[in-house]
């Protein structure tokens, strides 16, 4: 007698469950919610086996417990803070902590055996003649994810990758949400025309400026350039980045790659794209030096170690430590 | 008979109504000479838009209505939600006045029946005709009607969305060099997938089943044709992240062996005229899928106008392609039991076991290919859609309590985004009451009982 197959039970709950787990989004602190919401949509929250994680409003040392893998998401600030404050217990010997690759210089030694490096990788990579029938403009129009002087170092290469004539073939589509510049200091009205002037100076008239909700409705960004200006002094790897890459986009091929990196694996994370996984080579590199040692260090600690400035926006100290640190690795020309 | 059709001016941003919008404004094109077909399009973003643009568009609108006097008033797309576009009309025009309405619904309507709830109270008594694109879609509807007469409602009319012939057909040259590009044997059986990789189209089932399958004489191929999106199942509260499906998918082809995974394809997202290639190039469709919204199932629709063969889940409009005769299309089993839905996916093995042990003639290919089209092709509609205009429009009861509870529960979880278990399927729960009209085994028995 031919025993009945039991029926197929499908129950999406499991499927919510482990994908809200695997998202910490139980553990998102207020200061968390508020940076996310500063940083709306690249700071917003995607998945991958890898636990993609935000650090900047402050980690949750027990919640960093629980997985053997981490892929800090977070950029140079956020970083320096976390290598400073994290306890060593967090390093047993089996965690990794994934560190974006522009970031190897802040890796104190009793951490490195704990931290790989990553780097997203496109299916595509264009310039040097290879040119996309379009192209994707983003970040954001104030200090957070680039300043003035950043956005304008940051067209201008771009604008140097592409011939003028590449550059009036493509579709040029530029989102950049205008937020308040809280992130490092007291906010003042800023004449945001000025990141404009120079998209059109340096590129051309004929730009698109849509809505997120009309960029994020298209599922097809094959042979279109992602192009983000972003410091990474916050935010890394952002989610903005994420969707347009899974959904085909490519990248400007780097100029320079350092040789120092070894690739251990690669993990397909889209269809599209991978995130490659590195071990970076510490004792042929410059010696690690502590960011924070400088005179004015000590003043600075003391109101946090106080805890008398809580993390929240707006406040000076932040404003100082930010200017502090960026200044810092770009007089050692790191960044 | 003079016709005011409604339209959204910009595209939808679900890619099943981008084919959906104008193919169904192809029918009304084609209704001939006896019809006067007029048009007027909404921008579909009149929520978000400025009161002083919305004001504009809609007294453009009542003038229009003014001017022609139409003898129906016609909502054929999804966006602008119809029912909103009402509410700012009622601001300059008394509703009652308007002529018969004819809303072609979408999968959409249990989404907006918070808005469907405020027309039921405006415009109860007025001549109003809605147009499903299938039964189970007209009796999920019907589920919601008020009803004051023992015969049949009256207001729920069918017609399909229908498929453009001149995209998809088959062709068997682009079957043989397609099949050639992608190294495929005469003698190998190919499954296809194509539309969204979504949660609740559950296409990591099919994969699963897949690896299962058991060695036939043939190499049986899986071809996975569409992009991977997260919606997850929000309807339900189940919220889930970008790149979650991907994941989940990626772990299963992690599992299977290489000969297996030699054997299944990922296309990504293809224009139609390389999608027809691929189901051109496929032998059996199949989907799994039990999306909530299912009210018809474009893709399967665009498949078996290539005279594929397939099987698909008893859910939603999907029933509407049953046919084992002039085209070959099955229903894999469906229940709602105690811990949600139920597959019986032994019926997905039994028929690709006898399906794929038999060879299928491209003469055979090409009958059930017209054999579909003659009931879901633009012109087969036209002839339907002049059937339905020639009724004379019944008077609107209005909804019922059901669509009440409907509505507050999904507003819950828009705000809170967590398991809803009023929403959550279940036996003899509030979903089953609604949802068991998604499931054609359940429809009939139910008329039989009756």
């Amino acid at each position: 007698m031919k025993i009945k197959e039991p029926n197929e039970i499908i129950q999406w709950s499991y499927d919510f469950i482990q994908s809200f787990y695997l998202n910490n989004s139980e553990t998102q602190t207020d200061t968390e919610r508020m940076y996310a919401h500063y940083l709306a949509p690249f700071a917003e929250k995607y998945y991958s086996p890898l636990n993609p994680f935000l650090i900047f409003g402050g980690a949750d040392i027990s919640h960093l417990m629980k997985k053997d893998v981490w892929l800090l998401r977070d950029g140079l600030i956020p970083l320096s803070f976390f290598f400073k404050d994290a306890p060593l217990d967090l390093m047993d010997g089996q965690r990794k902590f994934l560190v974006h690759k522009d970031f190897w210089f802040l890796i104190p030694p009793e951490w490195q055996k704990s931290v790989l490096f990553y780097d997203m990788i496109p299916s595509t990579f264009f310039g040097n003649g290879i040119v996309p029938e379009k192209m994707v403009l983003t970040g954001i129009a104030n200090d957070t994810l680039a300043d003035i002087d950043e956005f304008v170092q940051a067209i201008t290469d771009l604008a140097a990758a592409f011939t003028e004539k590449e550059i009036k073939s493509m579709q040029i589509i530029a989102y950049f949400p205008n937020k308040r510049a809280d992130l490092w200091g007291k906010w003042q009205d800023e004449n945001i025309f000025k990141y404009a002037k120079l998209i059109f100076k340096n590129l051309k008239l004929d730009i698109e400026f849509p809505e997120w909700d009309i960029l994020q409705s298209s599922m097809d960004y094959q042979n279109t350039l992602y192009y983000e200006i972003n410091s990474g002094a916050i935010v890394k790897d952002t989610s903005v980045q994420q969707m347009f890459l899974s959904r085909g986009a490519g990248l400007l091929k780097k100029k320079n790659e350092t040789t120092s990196f070894k690739m251990i694996k690669k993990h397909q994370i889209s269809l599209y794209h991978n995130v490659e996984i590195y071990e970076f080579d510490f004792k042929n590199s410059l010696p690690y030096e502590n960011p924070l040692k400088d005179d004015l260090m000590p003043y600075f600690k003391k109101i946090i170690e106080k805890g008398t400035a809580p993390r929240v926006l707006s406040e000076g100290w932040e404003k100082w430590y930010g200017t502090y640190i960026k200044k810092y690795y770009k007089a050692r020309k790191i960044i | 008979m003079k016709l005011l059709v409604i339209k959204s001016a910009v595209e939808s941003k679900w890619g099943s109504c981008r084919v959906i919008s104008p193919n169904l404004h192809q029918v009304y094109t084609k209704l001939g000479t006896d019809y006067d077909v007029s048009w007027f399009e909404l921008p579909e973003d009149i929520m978000k838009a400025e009161l002083k643009y919305n004001v504009s568009c809609i007294a453009a609108l009542v003038d229009k209505i003014a001017t022609l006097n139409p003898d129906r008033l016609v909502f054929v797309d999804h966006l602008p939600p119809p029912p909103l576009v009402l509410a700012y009309l009622s601001m300059q025009i008394n509703l009652k006045k308007l002529p018969p309405i004819i809303f072609h619904l979408y999968g959409d309507f249990t989404y907006f029946s918070k808005e469907w709830l405020y027309f039921s109270e405006v415009m109860q008594g007025h001549e109003v005709t809605f147009i499903t694109a299938s039964v189970s879609q007209q009796k999920l509807v019907e589920e919601f009607l008020v009803v004051k007469k023992i015969e049949p409602i009256s207001n729920i009319e069918k017609l399909c969305f229908p498929v453009n012939s001149s995209e998809y057909f088959f062709n068997v040259d682009e079957r043989n060099i397609f099949r050639k590009e992608m190294k495929i044997s005469e003698n190998d059986f190919v499954i296809l997938y194509s539309g969204r990789i979504s949660l609740q189209k559950n296409v990591d089932v099919l994969l699963r089943e897949f690896l299962k399958l058991k060695s036939t004489s043939r190499k049986i191929h899986l071809w996975v044709v569409g992009a991977f999106d997260d919606v997850g199942a929000d309807f339900l509260g189940y919220e889930s992240y970008p790149g979650y499906m991907f994941s989940k998918f990626q772990s299963l082809l992690d599992d299977a062996n290489p000969e297996q995974r030699s054997r299944i394809n990922l296309f990504g997202l293809k224009d139609k005229n390389e999608l027809r290639k691929i189901k051109a190039g496929a032998d059996f469709f199949t989907s799994f899928s039990l999306y909530h919204d299912e009210d018809y199932g474009m893709s399967p629709a665009e498949a078996l106008a290539t005279g594929i063969k397939c099987i698909l889940t008893d859910w939603g409009g999907y029933s509407s392609f049953a046919n084992k005769d002039k085209w070959q299309c099955d229903l894999l089993s469906v229940e709602i039991g105690e811990f949600g839905h139920e597959l019986v996916v032994e019926d997905f093995h039994s028929v690709i076991s006898e399906v794929s042990n038999v060879k299928d003639e491209e003469l055979d290919r090409q009958k059930r290919a017209l054999a579909f089209m003659d009931e879901f092709s633009i012109d087969a509609n036209v002839k339907k859609l002049k059937d339905i205009l020639r009724k004379s429009p019944e008077k609107f009861e209005g909804f019922n309590w059901k669509l009440d509870q409907f509505a507050n529960a999904l507003n819950q979880n828009w705000s809170k985004s967590k398991f809803n278990k009023f929403l959550s399927p279940k036996i003899h729960s509030y979903y089953f009451t609604i949802y068991k009209n998604y499931i054609s085994k359940l429809i009939q028995e139910n008329s039989h009982e009756n």
